[in-house]
């Protein structure tokens, strides 16, 4: 399966996919130091979306989100990648200052079409986005 | 993007590596909305959180901002932890260092800030200290309570601000027009009305700060109008209302019909367009959203937060005359948020003794999203505060374990005297 979109911070990147239905706060939600989900109410807490390609529906919350992703680059806690199906701009910021490759605006819904543990390759230079079915496992590309 | 001269050469790496960076975080951010152009930022209100490998890296071979930066609120170490004796764990998880308690990290961090020219105001009330815009002045500014005072206010305009994007602008002088920045995006699209029923002339403060949590919640994203309100209403009455709508929603404009510039009439602040939706006001709403705001059930108050935004002079001197020859109940701690700048003052005119005397602290810290009790080892249980958005944060940080009573200054301070609060 392959997603257009638009390239929100160029880049390449692949992984195993973490797919969320609500927006994202890195300032709050997320814990730089070792990437993993602090939020007791998030449907993923207490995973971590280190290296991962982290799907989110948007952005909300604090503008404090980039400084908290920059912590996480400091850390080498960054997701791989990310998907964002609504452009936001705090979010947006986050993701630039840790260039962390993205891309936005899709032409399919990427939270309901793409699902956790899918591996997943983003070029986001191009605004592509291929997603291979959740059998493909890390390491078995 | 079409850029000028001056910012393809910042782009191009012209003026060092630190606003190349920054030059291209605006240039990606602003194509990512669509901006066709750079708009000429006429003051900047910064976050003091960043961390000094950010603070290096994205001013390296700056000189000095561009444009008038002042700093927001923040949490001084040696206030918190050399003098109040609060002990903190669990830092590093609260946001990248936000609350570092590391002294000579605080200091490193505050001086090369300052070495660029961002000035100390440690405010979450800009406005309060000397960085006021004019109608349809261009602000970056960090805290969601700034940005849509600017706006509802001031008629500036003020966009959805980050940290980084707030830096760039400071180093650059430029931020992308999107969003908020477009005049045609600031019409309102869901109109509340407050019926004259609802006696708004009798209302304090907390009254006003129940109706902003409430209008904030049904807006969501939305610009609001709200019809019903006195055109007269003071600074300290339309802070508490507006305040909490960028909390229980993330509301950033909110204009007040007859009062807030560019919407002097129903018609002007709809853009002569029909609202998307329109609620009118009823007292079981307000009701409801006040049980939200108070939630304590106990009344033996422990900690009385005021000032979340900074208060202003005429809160302080209310305050200073409540507090005149009294004691703060020894069980009881008093914190009141204001700039340094306000606390100069109240010193200068021998109010800050009378409220020190009595047992008050005044400080620069957030009472907000980073109040620094709640993330104290030993937080409070019972709580009170004049603000709904100091109640929210209270009770979101903290996972609902802090309680809050909520009502206005003079319940407060009275709870704060004699150590229970009365209704």
């Amino acid at each position: 399966m392959k997603l257009r979109g638009r390239c929100l911070n160029p880049g390449i990147a692949e992984g195993e996919a973490l797919v969320t239905s609500t927006p994202i706060s890195f300032f709050g939600e997320i814990d730089a130091s070792s990437g993993k989900i602090t939020s007791p109410r998030h449907e993923h807490f207490g995973k971590s979306i280190t290296g991962k390609i982290f799907v989110v529906p948007t952005g909300k919350g604090s503008s404090g989100g980039p400084n908290v992703i920059y912590s996480m680059k400091l850390h080498g806690t960054l997701p791989a990648g990310m998907i964002i199906e609504k452009n936001e701009p705090t979010l947006a910021a986050g993701v630039l200052t840790g260039d962390i490759p993205a891309v936005t605006n899709l032409d399919q819904d990427p939270t309901m079409v793409i699902k956790t543990g899918d591996y997943v390759k983003i070029d986001a230079t191009n605004g592509i986005v291929v997603v291979a079915s959740s059998s493909f496992k890390k390491g078995q590309k | 993007m079409k850029l000028t001269d001056e910012q393809k050469r910042m782009l191009d790496g012209d003026e060092g590596l630190g606003i190349q960076k920054c030059m291209d975080l605006l240039v990606k951010w602003g194509e990512s909305f669509d901006a066709e152009k750079m708009a000429k930022v006429y003051s900047v209100h910064s976050s003091t959180n960043y961390c000094i490998e950010f603070l290096e890296e994205w001013s390296e071979g700056a000189k000095r901002i561009k444009c008038l930066s002042t700093l927001h609120a923040v949490f001084d170490p040696i206030f918190w932890i050399e003098k109040m004796g609060l002990e903190f764990e669990k830092i590093a998880s609260v946001g990248g260092g936000i609350l570092s308690t590391d002294v000579l990290d605080f200091r490193k961090r505050m001086n090369k800030l300052m070495s660029l020219g961002f000035l100390p105001t440690f405010t979450c009330a800009p406005y309060n200290v000397g960085n006021i815009p004019s109608q349809n002045n261009i602000c970056c500014w960090v805290g969601s309570s700034g940005q849509i005072i600017s706006n509802s206010i001031f008629g500036a305009f003020s966009g959805r601000e980050s940290v980084s994007t707030c830096f760039a602008a400071a180093l650059t002088g430029y931020t992308p027009r999107m969003e908020l920045l477009n005049p045609e995006k600031r019409r309102a699209q869901l109109l509340i009305k407050v019926p004259a029923k609802i006696r708004t002339e009798t209302w304090t403060e907390a009254d006003y700060g129940i109706l902003g949590y409430l209008i904030g919640g049904i807006a969501g994203q939305r610009n609001v109008a709200i019809e019903g309100l006195s055109p007269e209403l003071s600074m300290d009455m339309l802070r508490m209302l507006l305040s909490p709508q960028p909390v229980s929603g993330a509301v950033a404009l909110c204009k007040i019909i007859g009062l807030s510039p560019g919407a002097l009439t129903l018609e002007e602040a709809l853009g002569g367009k029909n609202p998307e939706e329109v609620i009118e006001i009823n007292m079981s709403m307000l009701k409801e959203t006040r049980s939200k705001l108070n939630s304590a059930i106990g009344k033996d108050v422990e900690v009385v937060f005021l000032g979340c935004p900074h208060l202003n002079l005429t809160e302080l001197l209310k305050i200073t005359a409540l507090l005149e020859g009294k004691s703060v109940h020894p069980d009881v701690m008093l914190f009141i948020g204001a700039a340094n700048a306000t606390r100069v003052i109240l010193n200068e005119a021998g109010f800050l003794d009378i409220i020190e005397h009595a047992g008050g602290h005044v400080i620069n810290s957030c009472f907000g999203p980073f109040n620094p009790l709640i993330y104290s080892r030993n937080p409070p249980k019972i709580t009170a505060t004049n603000s709904a958005r100091c109640s929210h944060y209270i009770q979101t940080s903290s996972g609902g374990k802090t309680k809050v009573l909520y009502g206005d200054i003079v319940k407060c301070i009275n709870a704060a005297l004699a150590g229970k609060w009365e209704e």
